[in-house]
């Protein structure tokens, strides 16, 4: 007889479900790993050369050469990192071991030729010794399949693996570098950026040996899909763009200042603005430690009501549980986020107090202060900025993810323009002001969507789940049609 | 006249007792011209007719269920929805007494053009929550919601495609069609007129009762919703027709008022079967069951009636005539059930020709847990063959007669009940006598009440008065 809509609905009983997506927060923490390291390796040579007796000026090359390396690597990879961490995270929740370390492999080999390109470019006219633009070619890629090996080391959480390949690193370019200026005729840049080439060799050698190791444990299945990760292209695209426009507006200030009357150019080739770098920079280390500890208490105590709070969705929860689950869960983390901005308003603080001594010691004029000043405030309101776009991607709110990265990066971009037109009492308002406001629209981002989160969790799903394949997953399976066969 | 004529799941890329209906009818009243507004599930089905459509069939608009899954829904849109179409909303996914005119007035004027669109924006989820909240809130939030989301999905997407334009609407089934039909009275103010072979909303409600995938607490809001749609298709239908009288009396206890129901007969072209003698005289006693094998038809119940039946009459032969393609799990559980039971003589003969197969049966036997007016019935009555049948739809009525002096045309039996049900085989096996009478009685009452011509007739005068 007739009647057959209700034997349909079988295909639609399928639930989504909630991965362990804690690994944007361990990648955020470990993304500080380089730049610690770089941070280092600068103080230590400039106390190297100092120590060497060595002219100002190659110092100011050498430094030129290798923060535009850790810069613009970290640009270029951030919104790489983001979406393997997300597909390391979801083969690992999978249990696909299998297909993490040829990932690595594949991002690299995608990487390091596509910022071949600008790389080359920009050093081709450039009237630096050949040499040293071969040593510092090298050095950029080196730091780019750092910053991308960093991912897969977060997922161990071994973090003193880390900090052991890091310290042989910095010692042997110490040791290095010693030895090409005292023994040898080099130029003295060249000698230290091949130090330096030599010593990420290390570091990478080390950190890979170690992953290899883990992951050939770890997996009995045999992968060669180098480029698997690439079909989450086509269901986190918008995870790249968050990562990428957020890392550009942490640097997009910088630049416009780079290229305004303050700029300075290193032999004809690194646009710096040390008035203006030197201070966000000091600024800058100010919120480490909040970052380190965010991530702790997010860890214990929020992630349990966020669990408690899912599994009574996918578990057998009434609304009532669920809207309390809901409220405790909001609770938890709005009284974090003031944990956070208490303790980053001591950090600052302190930073600012120790910056008012010591600063002027080391030669900062009284304009890199003031701006000093401004950017310590910046930095607070772009801690905060991040911590709030880490628990919406907890919560997969992408969208509202995007909006705020996105509004960072524009506002940063037009308000610094804005200064520079002002003039010098200007320098930093533009930061501050769209750190400040990029922070009031994540705050209320933020709130809305923790008031609406049951609509999100449920409708946020499609009604009818299935696989959709985009470009790059038929990308992918155009690659790899030969081996499914196979298998 | 321009009349519109709906199916779901039968006409014409199905066969079955409303296609068979349908294609009568199409035929015979050339002086009408017919759209056919279809569902089916399989877009497989698309343009793959079982019937050779006549001319007179103007177009087919063929709509399948499982195109709902090709499509994808925007998230965050937001509606502008009356206070009133909001609560009719509630209603509906509450499963209870529903206000339809805001829906029907959100459907034609094209309030909602995405219905995925819709299920993924709050004002879905907020109505949602209030309907939980109103007599639900002890329930898992989250199968409920999906309950609802998935309830809707089906209705949603056909409201949402276009209802040809006609003079007269004409469904062959309460449920979607019948909605239809409904949505289509009230868009284009013309009437509208439901024949229910089967009664849509009982159908339902045993599907879903034994389905394993509806959680328990749930089943109610499945069984309500469907009861509401068939409520309110009652309500606005012009006329109800219906085949025997037991129908009539559920559909008075569904809602329907008495006085809109008038019963109308299938009708077969007895001359086809009339003279089907008796051809295989091996000395056998030959089963048969012209059915297709499905649940609702409980061929397992008649397979294990045979086992008992095979121990008496051991030259006995079930043959099982139909489609096996239907549901080729519960066919191939069937296969198994034979095999488990060692059971012997059981033909499954696919689809073959009535005509020529019910030549070669002593008798028929159907033990369907559902029916309504059975063609094979009338057909195995004209070719004067006894039928023993369970009681359900039409099939008392069709083999006991309505006290029209006929007499018995065969047995009647408890569904399944598989001891009755072999006892009445094995009588009518051992007592020729009483099969010869009773095939007569049966032609006799086939050629009084139930013709085609009879039935062609009826619906002449309907769409007549409806001109």
């Amino acid at each position: 007889m007739a009647g057959i809509g209700f034997e349909l609905k079988k295909l639609f009983k399928g639930k989504g479900f909630f991965s362990n997506i804690k690994a944007y927060l361990y990648s955020a923490l470990v993304s500080l790993g380089p730049f610690i390291l770089a941070t280092i390796m600068i103080v230590s040579i400039q106390l190297l050369l100092v120590y060497m007796d060595k002219p100002l000026k190659e110092k100011e090359l050498f430094i030129a050469i290798v923060i535009y390396s850790f810069i613009f690597a970290q640009i270029i990879t951030s919104g790489f990192t983001m979406i393997i961490t997300r597909f390391v995270s979801d083969m690992l929740y999978s249990k696909r071991l299998g297909y993490i370390l040829p990932s690595l492999y594949g991002v690299i080999t995608l990487v390091v030729p596509i910022t071949a390109v600008p790389a080359i470019l920009f050093l081709w006219n450039s009237p630096v010794l050949l040499e040293i633009k071969l040593t510092s070619y090298l050095l950029f890629m080196e730091i780019i399949i750092t910053y991308l090996m960093m991912v897969y080391l977060s997922v161990l959480k071994d973090y003193m693996k880390i900090v052991k390949s890091f310290s042989w690193g910095v010692a042997s370019t110490l040791i290095l570098s010693y030895v090409f200026i005292k023994f040898t005729y080099l130029d003295t840049v060249l000698g230290m950026t091949l130090a330096m080439n030599i010593g990420f060799l290390l570091i990478i050698s080390l950190l890979l040996s170690y992953l290899r190791g883990f992951f050939k444990i770890q997996s009995t299945q045999k992968c060669e899909k180098y480029f698997y990760f690439l079909t989450y292209f086509d269901r986190y695209y918008s995870l790249f763009f968050i990562s990428l426009f957020y890392t550009l507006a942490l640097y997009v200030h910088n630049f416009i200042f780079w290229g305004s009357s303050i700029g300075i150019r290193i032999s004809s080739t690194y646009i710096y603005a040390p008035t203006y770098d030197v201070p966000s920079f000091y600024a800058f280390l100010s919120v480490m430690p909040s970052m380190v500890v965010f991530v702790v208490s997010l860890e214990t105590s929020f992630y349990e009501k966020y669990r408690a709070y899912y599994s009574l969705i996918t578990g057998k929860g009434n609304f009532i549980d669920i809207e309390n689950a809901r409220k405790n869960m909001s609770r938890v983390l709005w009284s974090e986020i003031r944990n956070i901005m208490e303790l980053q308003t001591f950090f600052s603080l302190v930073f600012v107090v120790a910056g008012f001594y010591f600063l002027p010691v080391i030669g900062m004029s009284s304009l890199s202060f003031d701006i000093f000043l401004l950017l310590v405030l910046a930095a607070y309101c772009n801690i905060i900025l991040l911590v709030v776009i880490l628990i919406l991607l907890y919560f997969e709110d992408r969208r509202g993810a995007f909006f705020i990265s996105t509004t960072f990066l524009i506002s940063n971009t037009v308000f610094t323009w804005g200064t520079i037109y002002i003039g010098e009492r200007g320098y930093g308002f533009g930061f501050f002001l769209a750190a400040f406001l990029s922070l009031i629209v994540a705050l209320v981002e933020l709130r809305t969507f923790l008031n609406n989160i049951h609509y999100h969790t449920f409708c946020g799903q499609p009604v009818i789940q299935k696989q959709q394949i985009g470009l790059f997953g038929r990308m992918v399976r155009f690659f790899y049609r030969n081996q499914d066969q196979e298998s | 006249m321009k009349i519109c004529m709906l199916f779901e799941g039968s006409y014409p890329h199905v066969t079955g007792g409303v296609s068979t209906w349908a294609q009568m009818l199409v035929k015979n009243i050339s002086g009408h011209e017919f759209m056919l507004y279809t569902i089916g599930a399989d877009n497989k089905l698309l343009g793959k007719f079982k019937y050779d459509l006549p001319p007179n069939i103007l177009s087919v608009q063929e709509l399948f269920l499982d195109k709902i899954l090709e499509g994808k829904g925007v998230y965050g849109r937001r509606y502008k929805l009356s206070t009133d179409i909001r609560k009719s909303l509630k209603e509906l996914m509450a499963g209870k007494d529903i206000d339809w005119e805001p829906i029907f007035y959100m459907v034609k004027n094209k309030k909602i053009t995405n219905s995925l669109d819709f299920f993924m924006s709050v004002d879905f989820f907020d109505i949602l929550r209030e309907a939980y909240s109103e007599g639900f809130s002890t329930v898992p939030f989250t199968d409920f919601f999906w309950t609802i989301r998935s309830m809707l999905l089906p209705l949603f997407y056909l409201i949402q495609q276009p209802v040809p334009e006609a003079e007269l609407y004409h469904s062959a089934s309460n449920g979607y069609t019948g909605f239809v039909g409904a949505l289509a009275k009230y868009i284009y103010k013309k009437p509208f007129l439901l024949t229910e072979h089967g009664i849509y909303s009982r159908e339902r409600e045993e599907e879903i009762i034994k389905s394993g995938w509806v959680i328990g607490q749930f089943k109610d809001l499945w069984i309500n919703f469907f009861k509401n749609i068939s409520k309110m298709v009652y309500e606005n239908a012009d006329a109800v027709y219906t085949l025997f009288e037991k129908n009539m009396e559920i559909e008075i206890e569904l809602g329907c008022p008495r006085e809109k129901i008038k019963i109308v007969p299938n009708g077969i072209y007895v001359q086809d079967f009339d003279s089907i003698r008796l051809s295989d005289e091996s000395g056998g006693v030959n089963i048969g069951s012209i059915t297709r094998i499905a649940p609702i038809k409980d061929i397992k119940t008649m397979l294990q009636s045979f086992n008992i039946v095979k121990k008496t009459i051991k030259d006995s032969k079930l043959y099982i005539m139909g489609p096996t393609d239907d549901d080729e799990t519960y066919y191939n559980e069937c296969r198994q059930l034979v095999r488990r039971l060692k059971l012997e003589d059981v033909i499954f003969t696919g689809r073959v020709d009535i005509r020529e197969y019910i030549g070669k049966m002593d008798m028929l036997l159907l033990t369907s847990i559902s029916e309504g007016q059975p063609f094979v019935i009338l057909e195995s009555m004209a070719a004067s063959r006894p039928f023993i049948a369970t009681d359900v739809g039409g099939c008392r009525e069709l083999i006991y007669g309505r006290e029209d002096g006929f007499g018995k045309a065969g047995i009647i039996i408890p569904m399944m009940n598989t001891a009755k049900i072999a006892s009445a085989i094995i009588k009518l096996c051992q007592d020729s006598g009483l099969r010869s009478e009773m095939g007569n009685s049966g032609k006799k009452r086939v050629k009084k009440y139930y013709t085609a011509k009879k039935c062609v007739e009826s619906y002449k005068k309907i769409y007549e008065s409806f001109r």
